[in-house]
């Protein structure tokens, strides 16, 4: 169990990976699984002008 | 397939895309060496990974043209080859070898100046629609209606410094009916379909278009075909749109999302690219 850094929720690791991007469920703030031991979220990168499909 | 064979997977973030194809490899036996774009290193000697094939999931455009020229100087192939993410990350060079492929596009005019994107505004006529050469997701760019905007747009441009904002695309606006069309492909084979929504004249998911599955006719089918083996081929995204003289195609997605696609489809996107990748891995 860790928290949203932005709205302090308490996010379950549930089936996430490592590197996967979720919205955090109150906030709505896209996190990033940065770390699965021990588990750690944070905000996800911001976009980069070069950034695309 | 060895057991030996490894799938590497190139990636920024792991989206849902990201995720599925993960599954879809595991389901499959096939052992994946996650390479995060943000942590690997590149020396001019191959060592490190273990990789036989790298699928390119980067959503940086930078990141991904250096990465692929890295691994096929390795020795190790990659979906998609790095002249085809060249080609189509730059809509100047995806429309040059477009057009000489005959498929066709909006009408189109670049400019390398800010004088002359007056010019080739003038030439393509008002609206137009004004895109930066490298970038996604509508970001960057604008429908400009008359030369009073083309003034204020420029002008801004030209003050971002940037040489991708020097370097001035111009389109026609295409007056098409509130959708577009993207058809995805994996090598020969049209995999999935559908109709972007929109109220807003960028229909691109990532701006919030309402996704409809659809199902390709054969003259779409042809041209998105034509379309990616004009780029080199692999796995593609074909944006399409209904002008009134027929369609177009207005840009080739060379490491395309497919969220969207698989929610209004229900087909197994991400199954279908590890198999072909798994069939390249094959040799």
């Amino acid at each position: 169990m860790t928290e949203c850094p932005e709205c302090g929720r308490p996010i379950e690791k549930k089936e996430l990976i490592e590197g996967e991007i979720f919205p955090c469920p109150d906030c709505g703030i896209e996190l990033e699984v940065t770390s699965l031991e021990p588990f750690r979220v944070d905000a996800a990168p911001q976009e980069k002008e070069d950034w695309g499909e | 397939m060895s057991s030996a064979s490894t799938l590497g997977l190139f990636y920024t973030v792991i989206r849902p895309e990201e995720k599925w194809i993960l599954e879809a490899a595991a389901a499959r036996g096939i052992p994946v060496e996650r390479l995060h774009d943000e942590a690997v290193t590149f020396p001019l000697v191959r060592n490190g990974f273990k990789a036989d094939l790298v699928l390119n999931r980067s959503v940086s455009h930078s990141r991904s043209l250096y990465a692929l020229r890295f691994f096929e100087h390795y020795g190790v192939p990659t979906v998609n080859p790095y002249d085809v993410v060249a080609l189509c990350g730059d809509k100047v060079l995806a429309s040059l070898r477009l057009a000489e492929a005959g498929v066709p596009t909006p009408r189109t005019v670049v400019a390398l100046t800010p004088e002359a994107a007056f010019k080739a505004l003038d030439e393509v006529g008002y609206p137009a629609v004004l895109k930066p050469p490298v970038g996604s997701w509508g970001r960057l760019m604008a429908k400009v209606d008359d030369r009073e905007e083309a003034e204020q747009i420029i002008e801004h441009k030209a003050a971002m410094g940037s040489p991708n904002h020097s370097i001035f695309y111009v389109q026609e606006y295409v007056r098409k009916p509130g959708r577009d069309l993207r058809v995805f492909l994996v090598g020969d084979e049209v995999v999935a379909a559908m109709y972007r929504h929109s109220t807003d004249w960028r229909t691109n998911a990532a701006r919030g278009g309402i996704a409809e599955a659809m199902t390709p006719t054969p003259e779409i089918s042809e041209l998105a075909l034509k379309a990616s083996k004009a780029v080199g081929g692999g796995v593609l995204a074909v944006d399409l749109m209904e002008a009134p003289e027929g369609l177009v195609v207005h840009e080739v997605n060379p490491t395309p999302e497919f969220k969207a696609l698989t929610a209004a489809t229900g087909i197994d996107v991400a199954g279908r690219v590890v198999e072909y990748v798994a069939e390249a891995m094959r040799g």
